[in-house]
């Protein structure tokens, strides 16, 4: 039996722990919410565990069954795999410690109190599933697992989407469904004709490509369009809008800050390990520039905060592609760049998302101009979303300046400047819709009558904390830079 | 039929252009399935030479318990969270009674049919190990005896305590990852066997799966929550504060 | 290049993923739209059984553990937007029309 001596288990614990907790949380009706937190804590050390160890010990392998590749399957714990396990873990935890309050929050010992139960309960588990299957899916080293691993990163988001039950949010979660089945299918045709070309699902051997030739061509093109279609890049981004804005406050930041980044990171892998021409990373580039454009204009002409919050995420989805012609040159900071935009986008919206919905179970409603005088109410969250913007604008501090910088600096260095022009305008841009929604957010108009205070403290120290750490991340920059050095 | 996407996500009315691309699309697959490549041919070798070592004479049973036992693990994990959304879709329910369908030949179909579907069932389980057949056959024969009887409109789902039925979808979940967790704290990596407890290991996964995947399916066909009733207040639209 | 079964089952599974497509667009049902995702996943699945007869006389069993797999991942999605197109007919009964939002019908 070929065992490896290499296998190292802090590797796997960040996926079974969740695993275990959607079973317990399942089994558990009683009290979920106490066995999710708990849940939730030990998957963040575990996760933190993996930070540490690749840090320290470079590289993890994990061959499960003991079977080295290509018969088994291998779970590879390299630097930016680990770096996206944390940012799960992270924006994991603040979502949710804050889910907890919101579900609490919403009981008032009214007729609808067995509805949202019902809700808290489903809830649970499904959430804890997600986040496996997001772990699974950034360390997984075979194709054919990380289709199934979509495919349950797929399944659960829609039921989290839908779980509000009001029919926007149904409609929403059905076209979300087709969408995704439709991407994970044309992935898994693309899995077809990488094993007919290769012999193997390895991802490391799949995705170095060695020689072009037409069924690797089309294998290539079958899985990227598939996973941008999941991603949601424009012209794909359709069914993202009303799926992220109709549901659940705590599930729309989990779809935003997380599910867009696990079909992106597979985007990159395939893209990252080499062989592919400069030129063809001008597509996404040019399909990510336009969702840049689009996504701000789309921002600003909404009516409600959560459509404008979500069309913000068309928008810095296309950042997530801009620099993807840099992957060409293995020494460029293209793809620091990338992972930059990925980790501060997600603390950033993740805030964003949770103080809107915030607002939202305060005030009712999430119109832009009604909202004004909010401030008063609840100014941590208020603060929380500004903050958030900021970073989502790219102003120094923030983490999303270091994105931009790293960028642009890797744009002119490899003779790409109009990449950096477009990051720049894109800035501009979000500035303008984020300055809308925040002037009616912290405007001093005052509140006719004062409501009572329904929202749990916890909904607003959470957002808080991270939209903290979304500028934090300028600050301490060369940490997830070092981390993303190991490969 | 209700149709919210009409406009939008289908050009019913004017599919041509479309059509034309989809064509050009099957040719260029076909074009590149057809292009003679260097074939590398799949990885029937590896699998023969490590086959002795596996626990199992069946290779497709091998390579779904033991090379590839986490896909295995994940999509046990799948068919628990089909069985989560949908019981998460609370009144997706059919509230009239179902029908019971000429009730003295299904009847006596249910009769005929039921014990060789469960002996079949079994007979693919024990045929798995060796030749053609396995955990996922045998449940889905399981499934269809349980779709058998919801067809009868027996509540079979509905008399089982909701205890046991949501320990017996979880069964083969929790037993997968104890397994996992198992050579784990013996210094294994996850979901690793050794060949003298291998064979007796899978065959007790493939129970447990074959009797999760059955219970599973005829779950979903069941499609909601047994013994939850729609009460009144279903129709309402939700409060303000529903968000 | 002579027509195997092979070959004929792998040509009509991409016909089958390229038929399910085209019913994915223009069908103006829902349940039509489901149905035309099974249909793409039955093609893929009749495509990667023609792979496990690859190379000569050995038939590679990973393959077909894919299929499996992937029959029982189809069931289970399968399952979820029928019980999620239960819900949206449920929904639209008492009006015999969605309400449609007014940010919905704008959104590019």
């Amino acid at each position: 039996m070929s065992l490896s001596p290499a296998s190292s288990s802090w590797v796997i614990w960040p996926v079974v722990v969740p695993l275990l907790g959607t079973v317990v949380c399942f089994l558990y009706k009683k009290k979920p919410c106490l066995a999710a937190h708990f849940f939730a804590v030990v998957t963040c050390g575990t996760s933190t565990v993996l930070g540490w160890q690749v840090l320290d010990q470079g590289v993890g392998r994990h061959l499960l069954g003991g079977w080295s590749p290509p018969l088994g399957i291998s779970l590879r714990a390299d630097g930016p795999a680990a770096l996206m396990v944390m940012m799960t873990a992270v924006t994991g935890l603040g979502i949710t410690l804050y889910s907890g309050g919101y579900f609490q929050s919403r009981l008032t010992g009214g007729s609808q109190d067995r509805r949202f139960r019902a809700q808290e309960q489903s809830f649970w588990p499904l959430w804890l599933l997600l986040w496996a299957a997001l772990n699974g899916l950034f360390l997984s080293g075979d194709i054919f697992n990380i289709y199934i691993s979509l495919e349950l990163v797929a399944l659960s988001s829609v039921g989290l989407t839908a779980l509000s039950g009001k029919p926007p949010s149904l409609v929403a979660a059905m076209r979300y469904l087709l969408v995704s089945l439709l991407g994970s299918l044309t992935f898994l045709l693309g899995v077809g004709f990488f094993y007919k070309a290769h012999g193997t699902l390895e991802l490391a051997v799949v995705s170095r490509v060695l020689a072009p030739t037409p069924p690797v061509i089309m294998a290539l093109v079958l899985v990227s369009v598939g996973l941008m279609l999941k991603t949601a890049l424009f012209p794909f981004h359709f069914w993202l809008p009303p799926a992220h804005a109709n549901a659940l406050a705590p599930v729309s930041a989990i779809l935003s800050a997380l599910v867009v980044k696990g079909s992106w990171y597979l985007c990159y892998r395939f893209w990252q390990g080499g062989g592919l021409p400069a030129v063809v990373g001008v597509v996404p580039a040019l399909l990510g520039s336009a969702a840049i454009i689009w996504g701000a204009f789309q921002a600003f002409s909404q009516q409600r905060l959560k459509m404008l919050v979500a069309y913000s995420t068309v928008a810095q989805i296309g950042y997530l592609f801009v620099a993807f012609p840099l992957l060409a040159d293995p020494a460029g900071q293209g793809s620091d760049a990338l992972f930059y935009f990925a980790i501060s986008h997600s603390c950033a919206k993740a805030a964003m998302f949770l103080a809107a919905g915030t607002f939202f179970l305060q005030m009712g409603h999430d119109r832009i101009r009604d909202l004004a005088g909010v401030r008063q109410l609840l100014p941590v969250s208020s603060f929380a979303f500004a903050l958030g913007g900021l970073s989502l604008m790219g102003l120094p501090p923030s983490g999303g300046f270091i994105a931009k910088y790293l960028l642009v600096t890797a744009a002119i260095s490899q003779d790409l400047w109009w990449l950096g022009l477009i990051a720049v305008l894109g800035s501009g841009l979000t500035a303008v819709y984020v300055f809308r929604a925040v002037s009616s957010v912290l405007s001093p108009h005052l509140l006719e009558e004062q409501p009572a205070l329904v929202v749990a403290a916890s909904m607003q120290w959470s957002a808080l904390a991270l939209a903290l750490l979304a500028i934090v991340l300028g600050i301490m920059a060369p940490l997830p830079l070092a981390l993303l050095e190991v490969t | 039929m209700v149709n919210p996407g009409r406009k939008r996500l289908s050009p019913a009315h004017r599919p041509w252009p479309l059509l034309v691309l989809l064509l050009l699309f099957f040719v260029a697959l076909v074009w590149v399935y057809l292009v003679p490549g260097s074939a590398p041919g799949g990885l029937a070798r590896q699998v023969d030479a490590s086959l002795a070592a596996s626990g199992v004479r069946s290779r497709v049973t091998a390579v779904l318990l033991n090379f590839r036992g986490y896909d295995t693990l994940l999509e046990c994990f799948i068919l628990l969270l089909g069985v989560m959304v949908v019981w998460s879709q609370r009144s997706a329910v059919t509230t009239e009674p179902r029908q019971p369908a000429a009730g003295a030949i299904l009847a006596s179909l249910e009769r005929l049919l039921l014990p060789l579907m469960i002996l079949v069932a079994g007979y693919l389980l024990w045929a798995g190990s060796s030749q053609a057949g396995g955990a996922f056959q045998a449940g889905a024969i399981l499934g269809g005896a349980g779709v058998l009887l919801l067809l009868d409109s027996s509540p079979f789902l509905g008399i089982l305590p909701r205890k046991a039925l949501v320990w017996g979808i979880t069964l083969a979940p929790l037993f997968f990852l104890a397994v996992g967790v198992a050579a784990l704290t013996l210094g294994r990596p996850f979901l690793t066997y050794r060949f003298q407890e291998a064979s007796l290991v899978i065959v007790a996964l493939e129970v447990a799966a074959a009797f999760s995947i059955g219970l599973c399916l005829a779950t979903l066909f069941a499609g909601r929550l047994p013994g939850y009733q729609v009460g009144p207040s279903q129709g309402k639209p939700p409060a303000k504060r529903g968000e | 290049m002579a027509l195997s079964p092979s070959l004929l089952y792998g040509l009509t599974g991409l016909l089958l993923f390229v038929i399910g497509l085209a019913a994915l667009f223009t069908s103006p049902q829902l349940l039509g739209k489901i149905l035309a995702v099974n249909i793409m996943a039955s093609g893929i699945f009749l495509f990667l059984i023609t792979l496990a007869h690859g190379s000569g006389t050995l038939i590679d069993p990973v393959p077909q553990a894919m299929v499996l797999t992937g029959i029982v991942v189809s069931v289970s999605s399968t399952a979820v937007a029928l019980a999620l197109l239960c819900r949206i007919e449920e929904a639209a009964r008492p009006h015999g029309h969605l309400p449609e939002k007014k940010d919905e019908a704008r959104q590019g």
